[in-house]
C-alpha cells in the first residue's frame, strides 16, 4: 500500500526545484501520466508525508508544487468525496483559529507544515479561480502569493459534506495519531541534502504497513481472566472395590413353591372371575402366612382394576400387604384413575378405615368421583353413583378421615348440583352443620353399613 | 393378559417341582459354594434335561460357566443373559420388571453394565429392580442396595444417593420396625413379632452391611463437601470398630484434605504400607490411588510441579497394572476378569496432569494432554474450558506484565530513524498484541494453540454447561437425615422422590464454572474482534447473582470495551464507574452450615495456586479509571480524559500499580492537543536513550 522506491523517484522528479518555471497545470498532467488511477492514494499519502515534515521537502517551490499536485490528484471528482479533503479543511481551520486568536500553541505534527504562500495557494485553489492559478508557474505563485493574504473563503459547505461522511464512521476509527514524531537534533550541523531527504522518505514509506500509515489509537487495557479454580480441582480416588460387585447365582432355583403355585393359580383366576368364598379364604390365608408371597403371585398395577371389579375383598387384602413397598404409589395411582364403581369405592373406603392413606390420594379420588358423576350420561347410573359418593363422603367425614375444610367448596358444589337426590341433600346439611361449628352432627351413627350393597 | 402371565410362570417355575429336581438343585448349590464348578455344571445339566424351559436353570448354568472362566469372557456372558431374559429396554422407562423371578438375572445384567462403564443403563435397571427390594432375600437385597448407591455416586448424584441410604437405613435395617407398626393395624404386627427372633442371628451380616453403608455415606459427604456431617459419620464408623484398612485410611485422608490439613493427609497416605491392592485381584491398584491422591494434595498446597511428578508416576503405574492382566488376545472383554474392565484410569489421570501443568505454566504440554483426554471425556464442559485456557495462556500468560513500568518503558518507542535534522522518533502503534481473525482462512477446528480454536472450545463448554434454571446459592442449610415421604409420582423410582437435602457444592461448582466460561468467552471474542457476541457474554456474566468482585470488574471492562468498538461510547462509560469494584475475589464461596464451631471452609477452598493479578482493589480502580480516560479520549473529550488520567497517575502507590498504557495515553493526548514538545519531553523522561 505504498510507493516503491522507483515510483518515489518519479514523484520527486516532478517535485524538483528545477520545475519552477513549468506551469502547475503541466506538472499535474505529468503526475497523471506517470501514475495510474490505482496508485493515486499512495501518491497522495506520500505527498502528505512530505508536506508534514519540513526536512523532507525543504524548498518553498517544492512545497508549492506538492500542494498543487495534492489538490489536483483527484481531478474530476467532487472534492468532498476525495480522501484528502479533510486535510485541506483542517489546515485552513487552524489558520483561522490562529487568526482569531484562539491559542493553539505550537504547531502540531498532524497538520501540514505550510507557510503563508502555500496556504494562500490552497485557498485560491479551493476558491473559484482554480484554472487561472493552475496556469501559473511555481515561481509566479511564490512571487505573487507570498505576501498577500488571500481572503478567507467559506468552507462550510465542504465541511458539512465531510461531516456527513464522517458521521458514519465509528469513533474508534477517527481518533488515531500518527506515530512519527519529528525530533530535530540541532546540535549537529547538517546540510539539507536531497539524497538524505530521499532516503529518509524511503524509510518512512517502506514496509507494509508503512510507518507513515501507522497510527496509535487510545488502547483499552484488556485484562485476561483468571484460571478456573474448581473445588474438586483434581479428583480424589477412594477405594471403590469393584470386585465386590460380582455375578450372582440364583439360589431360588427349584425351591419348593407348592403353596405359592396354588396361590398363583387362584390369583390368576381372581383376575378373570369371582372366586368362591372358600377360594377367597384360602387365598387370604396363604397371603397371611407368607408376607412375601404377595410379590410372587403375579400381581401388577395394570391388573389391579380387574381384581377390584371381580374380587374387591382380595384386592383390599393385597393392597394392605403392599402398603410398605415402594410400589404402592403406583397401585394408588391406578386406583385413582380407574373407572369409578361400587367396588372401587368399597376398596378405597376399606383402605381409608384401616390404614393412613396419603391425603393427596384421597382428595384426588374424591375429585375423580365427583367429576365422574357429573359427566355420566345415563340418568339411572348417575343417580346411583351420586348416592354412593354421598354415602362414601359422609362416612369419610364422620370418621374424620378427611378434613372437610380442604374440599369444602368442591363438595358443596357437588351437593348443590345434585340436590334433587336425598343423600346429597343430607350431605349438604352435614356440611352446613360442620360449617356452623356444630360438632354434634359428627356423632351421628356411622353409615358404613349402607355401603355393603353387594 | 392373565394368560400371558400364566405362560410366563410356566417358563420360569412351572407347576410342581419334584423331589428329584429339588435334590439336584441343592447339590448344584453346594458344589457352587464349594467352588467346584465342573461338578456344579454336571448337576445343572441333569436338571436341565428334566426342566428344559426353566429360565433359572439356564441362568445358573451361564453363571457357573462364567465363574469357571475366572470371570472372563464378558461378552459371552452378556449375550447369554440377553438371550435368556431379553434386554432391558432403556428407552421405555415405564416398563417394569414384571416378575420378581427375574431379579437375579436383571441384577447380573446391571452388574455387567456397571463394569463396562455403561452407568446410566445400569442405573435404569437397578432403579426398577429396587421396587422389589422388600421381597428379596437379604443378601441379594444388600447387594442391590450397594450397587445402586455406587451407581449414584459414580454418576455424580450425591443427593439421590443420600436419600437412598436414608431410606434403606430406616426401612430395611431397623429392627424395631417402628415405621411399620404405626401405619398398619392389627394383622401385620403379629407376623412382625414372630419374625423378631430370627433377626438376632443375622445381626453380624446386618452390621457388615451397616458398615458398608456408613462408608458410602462418608464418601457421599466428602463428595458434597459436607465435612461436619462426614466427621460425624466417621466417628460412628470408628465406634463400630471398623478395622483400619486402606479404604478407611484413604477416606480419612480425603477428609483431612478437604479440611485443609494437607500435611496430616500426606502422613495418613504414607502410613499405609502393608496393604497393597493388586489390580489383578481387586480391580484397582493402590499405587495408582496413592500417587493420584498425593498429586491432589500437592496441587492444593501450591506445588503444581510436584503434582505433575506424582501424576506421571500414577500414569505409569496405571499402565503397568493394565499390562499385568493383558493377554495376547485382542478382545479385552474376553481376556480380562470382569471387575477389571472399568479400572483404567488413564484419561482421568491425563486430565489431572493437564490441569497441574496449566497451573505450573506449561500451557502447551497441558494442551497436548487435554487433547488426548478429549477423545473420551468430550462431554465434560470443564475439559473444553481448560483447553481454551491453555490457548489464552499462550496468548497472554498474566496481567502483571502490563503493570511493570520499568520493564515496559522501552515499548513506548518503536525506534528512532535518521539523525540530525532528519531525526524522527517512531512511537509504538499499539502496546498489546491484537490478533483478530486470521485472514488466511485455514480451518480453525484443527486443534492448535490459537484463540480461534479457543473460541470453538468455549462454545462447546457453554453448550455443555449443566442447565440449572435456578443457579442460585441456596440459603437453606442441610437438615439431618429425614424420612423420605412417599409421593404420588407415577414411577416408583426412589431417585425421583423429593429430597430436602440440597447439594450446595454442586450448585456452587456449576456457578463457578459458568462464570469462568462466560468470562473467557467474552475475552476471546474481544480479542478476535467479535464485539457483539463479546457484549452478550459480558452481560450474561454481569447478570449472575453474587458474582465475585474480580469477575464483576472484568464483566464491566469487557462490556465497556465492546460498546466502544460498537461506537456506543456513552453506554460504555456507564460500565466504567469505579464504584463497581468492592473486592477482587475470584470464586463464589460455599455458604456455611450454621454451627457453633465455624470451620474456615471458604478460605481453604478459594485460595488459588497463583494469585490472579491485579491483587489490590486500588489497582483495579486504576484500571477502570484508565479505561474511562480512553473512552473520553476516543470521544474527543481530551480535557476530561486528561483529568482522569491525572487521577490515575496520582493514585500510584505501593498498594496500587498503574499500567504502562497510562503513559502512552498521556503522549496521545499531548499530541492531539498539539503539544509536541511536551510529548517529546515525556518520551525522553522515560526513555533516556533517546535524548
Amino acid at each position: 500500500m505504498t510507493l516503491t522506491p522507483k515510483d518515489l523517484t518519479k514523484l520527486l522528479d516532478i517535485l524538483e526545484e528545477e520545475n519552477l518555471d513549468t506551469s502547475l497545470e503541466n506538472l499535474c498532467n505529468q503526475l497523471h501520466q506517470t501514475f495510474s488511477k490505482e496508485d493515486r492514494f499512495k501518491v497522495g499519502m506520500t505527498l502528505v508525508l512530505l508536506l508534514q515534515h519540513i526536512d523532507l521537502l525543504p524548498k518553498n517551490v517544492q512545497r508549492v508544487i506538492a500542494v498543487a499536485l495534492l489538490f489536483d490528484l483527484y481531478r474530476g471528482e467532487t472534492l468532498a468525496s476525495t480522501p484528502f479533503a479533510p486535510i485541506f479543511v483542517q489546515v485552513l481551520k487552524s489558520q483561522e483559529d490562529t487568526n482569531n486568536g484562539v491559542s493553539k500553541a505550537n504547531f502540531s505534527e498532524q497538520i501540514l507544515v505550510l507557510l503563508e504562500c502555500e496556504k494562500n495557494l490552497l485557498i485560491s485553489l479551493l476558491g473559484y479561480n482554480q484554472k487561472d492559478i493552475l496556469k501559473k508557474t511555481p515561481r509566479q505563485i511564490v512571487d505573487e502569493l507570498y505576501f498577500i493574504s488571500a481572503p478567507p473563503i467559506d468552507l462550510s459547505n465542504l465541511q458539512v459534506q465531510l461531516a456527513e461522511r464522517h458521521s458514519e464512521l465509528p469513533s474508534i476509527a477517527k481518533c488515531g495519531n500518527s506515530v512519527i514524531l519529528s525530533d530535530m537534533d540541532h546540535s549537529k550541523v547538517t546540510e539539507i541534502d536531497k539524497n538524505a531527504s530521499k532516503s529518509m522518505t524511503e524509510v518512512l514509506i517502506a514496509n507494509d504497513p508503512p510507518l507513515c500509515s501507522q497510527s496509535y489509537q487510545p488502547e483499552f487495557l484488556r485484562l485476561v481472566p483468571p484460571l478456573y479454580r474448581s473445588v474438586d480441582e483434581l479428583p480424589w480416588f477412594n477405594v471403590t472395590e469393584p470386585s465386590q460387585f460380582t455375578i450372582e447365582y440364583d439360589t431360588n432355583m427349584c425351591v419348593s413353591n407348592c403353596a405359592g403355585a396354588e396361590a398363583r393359580r387362584l390369583m390368576g383366576k381372581a383376575f378373570k372371575s369371582v372366586l368362591t368364598l372358600q377360594q377367597q379364604q384360602h387365598l387370604v390365608n396363604e397371603l397371611d402366612r407368607d408376607p412375601k408371597l404377595v410379590y410372587h403371585i403375579g400381581l401388577t398395577p395394570g391388573k389391579l382394576p380387574d381384581l377390584v371389579e371381580n374380587n374387591p375383598l382380595i384386592a383390599i387384602e393385597v393392597l394392605l400387604k403392599l402398603m410398605q413397598s415402594s410400589q404402592i404409589t403406583e397401585y394408588f395411582s391406578v386406583l385413582v384413575n380407574m373407572e369409578m364403581s361400587l367396588h372401587s369405592m368399597e376398596v378405597v373406603n376399606r383402605l381409608t378405615t384401616t390404614v393412613d392413606l396419603p391425603t393427596e390420594f384421597v382428595h384426588l379420588y374424591i375429585s375423580n368421583c365427583i367429576s365422574t358423576c357429573e359427566t355420566i350420561k345415563d340418568r339411572y347410573m348417575q343417580n346411583r353413583l351420586v348416592r354412593l359418593v354421598c354415602v362414601f363422603l359422609q362416612s369419610l367425614i364422620r370418621n374424620k378421615i378427611i378434613n372437610v375444610k380442604e374440599l369444602f367448596i368442591e363438595v358443596q358444589a357437588f351437593c348443590i348440583e345434585f340436590s334433587r337426590i336425598r343423600e346429597a341433600a343430607a350431605l349438604f346439611r352435614l356440611l352446613k352443620q360442620l360449617e356452623s361449628g356444630d360438632i354434634g352432627g359428627l356423632n351421628a351413627p356411622s353409615t358404613n353399613n349402607k355401603l355393603d350393597m353387594c | 393378559m392373565s394368560e400371558t402371565s400364566e405362560t410366563q410362570n410356566k417358563d420360569i417355575g412351572p407347576g410342581v417341582i419334584t423331589e428329584q429336581e429339588r435334590e439336584l438343585a441343592q447339590n448344584a448349590l453346594s458344589e457352587f459354594q464349594k467352588g467346584a464348578y465342573s461338578n456344579c455344571l454336571s448337576y445343572l445339566n441333569k436338571l436341565e434335561t428334566l426342566r428344559p424351559k426353566d429360565l433359572k436353570v439356564m441362568h445358573n448354568k451361564v453363571v457357573v460357566e462364567c465363574y469357571k472362566n475366572d470371570l472372563k469372557k464378558t461378552e459371552l456372558l452378556r449375550k447369554s443373559l440377553n438371550a435368556i431374559c431379553g434386554q432391558m429396554s432403556t428407552i421405555d422407562s415405564t416398563e417394569t420388571i414384571d416378575d420378581i423371578e427375574k431379579c437375579v438375572m436383571r441384577y447380573n445384567q446391571a452388574i455387567l453394565l456397571y463394569h463396562t462403564k455403561h452407568y446410566n443403563a445400569s442405573l435404569q435397571i437397578m432403579n426398577r429392580l429396587f421396587a422389589f427390594i422388600e421381597p428379596m432375600e437379604e443378601s441379594l437385597a444388600h447387594k442391590v442396595c450397594l450397587l445402586l448407591i455406587e451407581l449414584h455416586i459414580v454418576t455424580e448424584q450425591p443427593d439421590a444417593a443420600l436419600s437412598l441410604i436414608n431410606y434403606i437405613e430406616s426401612q430395611l435395617i431397623s429392627t424395631d420396625n417402628s415405621k411399620i407398626s404405626s401405619v398398619d393395624k392389627e394383622g401385620i404386627i403379629k407376623s412382625m413379632k414372630e419374625q423378631k427372633e430370627p433377626k438376632k442371628e443375622v445381626d453380624v451380616v446386618t452390621d457388615a452391611f451397616k458398615l458398608k453403608l456408613l462408608k458410602c455415606k462418608a464418601r457421599i459427604y466428602l463428595m458434597m463437601h459436607q465435612l461436619k456431617l462426614c466427621k460425624r459419620e466417621w466417628k460412628i464408623l470408628v465406634s463400630m470398630g471398623t478395622p483400619v484398612n486402606i479404604s478407611t485410611v484413604f477416606l480419612k485422608a480425603n477428609l483431612e484434605y478437604l479440611r485443609g490439613n494437607y500435611k496430616k493427609a500426606i502422613k495418613l497416605l504414607n502410613s499405609v504400607t502393608s496393604e497393597n491392592l493388586d489390580f489383578k485381584t481387586c480391580g484397582e491398584s493402590s499405587a495408582v490411588l496413592y500417587y493420584n491422591n498425593m498429586a491432589c494434595l500437592h496441587l492444593a498446597m501450591g506445588k503444581p510441579n510436584l503434582a505433575c511428578f506424582y501424576l506421571r508416576k500414577a500414569l505409569h503405574e496405571n499402565k503397568c497394572a493394565l499390562e499385568s492382566i493383558q493377554v495376547k488376545d485382542n478382545d479385552p472383554l474376553s481376556s480380562r476378569p470382569l471387575y477389571t474392565l472399568g479400572g483404567n484410569k488413564h484419561y482421568e489421570l491425563m486430565y489431572s496432569l493437564g490441569v497441574s501443568l496449566l497451573h505450573a505454566g506449561q500451557a502447551s504440554v497441558a494442551f497436548d494432554c487435554f487433547m488426548e483426554v478429549a477423545q473420551k471425556l468430550h462431554n465434560n464442559p470443564k475439559l473444553w474450558l481448560r483447553i481454551a485456557e491453555c490457548c489464552i495462556y499462550c496468548h497472554k500468560p498474566t496481567n502483571e506484565v502490563d503493570f511493570n513500568i520499568p520493564k515496559r518503558r522501552k515499548d513506548l518507542v518503536q525506534k528512532v530513524v535518521g539523525s540530525g535534522i532528519y531525526r524522527k522518533i517512531i512511537l509504538a502503534s499499539s502496546l498489546s498484541k491484537d490478533i483478530k481473525y486470521h485472514s488466511e482462512g485455514f480451518p480453525f477446528a484443527i486443534p492448535q494453540l490459537t484463540l480461534e480454536f479457543a473460541s470453538l472450545c468455549l462454545k462447546n463448554a457453554l453448550f455443555l454447561l449443566p442447565n440449572n434454571n435456578e443457579i442460585n446459592i441456596p440459603i437453606t442449610t442441610i437438615a439431618g437425615p429425614q424420612t423420605v415421604p412417599l409421593s404420588l409420582t407415577a414411577g416408583h423410582n426412589l431417585s425421583a422422590q423429593h429430597s430436602t437435602l440440597i447439594s450446595q457444592t454442586t450448585t456452587v461448582e456449576a456457578l463457578n464454572l459458568k462464570i469462568s466460561v462466560l468470562a473467557a468467552s467474552a475475552y476471546v471474542c474481544l480479542c478476535l474482534g467479535d464485539y457483539v457476541i463479546a457484549l452478550e457474554h459480558a452481560k450474561s456474566l454481569l447478570n449472575i447473582n453474587k458474582l465475585p468482585g474480580a469477575y464483576r470488574m472484568l464483566g464491566n471492562l469487557y462490556a465497556a470495551e465492546s460498546l466502544i468498538f460498537m461506537d456506543k461510547i456513552s453506554e460504555a462509560i456507564e460500565y466504567l464507574k469505579p464504584e463497581n469494584i468492592q473486592d477482587l475475589n475470584t470464586s463464589v464461596l460455599i455458604p456455611e452450615t450454621q454451627d457453633k464451631d465455624k470451620e474456615k471452609l471458604d478460605e481453604v477452598i478459594s485460595k488459588p495456586i497463583k494469585m490472579w493479578y491485579p491483587t489490590t482493589v486500588p489497582t483495579g480502580i486504576a484500571v477502570l479509571r484508565y479505561n474511562l480516560a480512553v473512552a473520553y479520549a476516543i470521544r474527543g473529550e481530551l480535557d476530561k480524559s486528561g483529568e482522569t488520567l491525572r487521577q490515575v497517575w496520582m493514585s500510584k502507590s505501593p498498594d496500587c500499580d498503574i499500567p504502562i498504557h497510562v503513559i502512552m495515553l498521556a503522549l496521545y493526548i499531548e499530541l492531539q492537543l498539539g503539544h509536541a514538545d511536551i510529548s517529546k519531553s515525556i518520551i525522553k523522561q522515560h526513555c533516556p536513550q533517546y535524548r
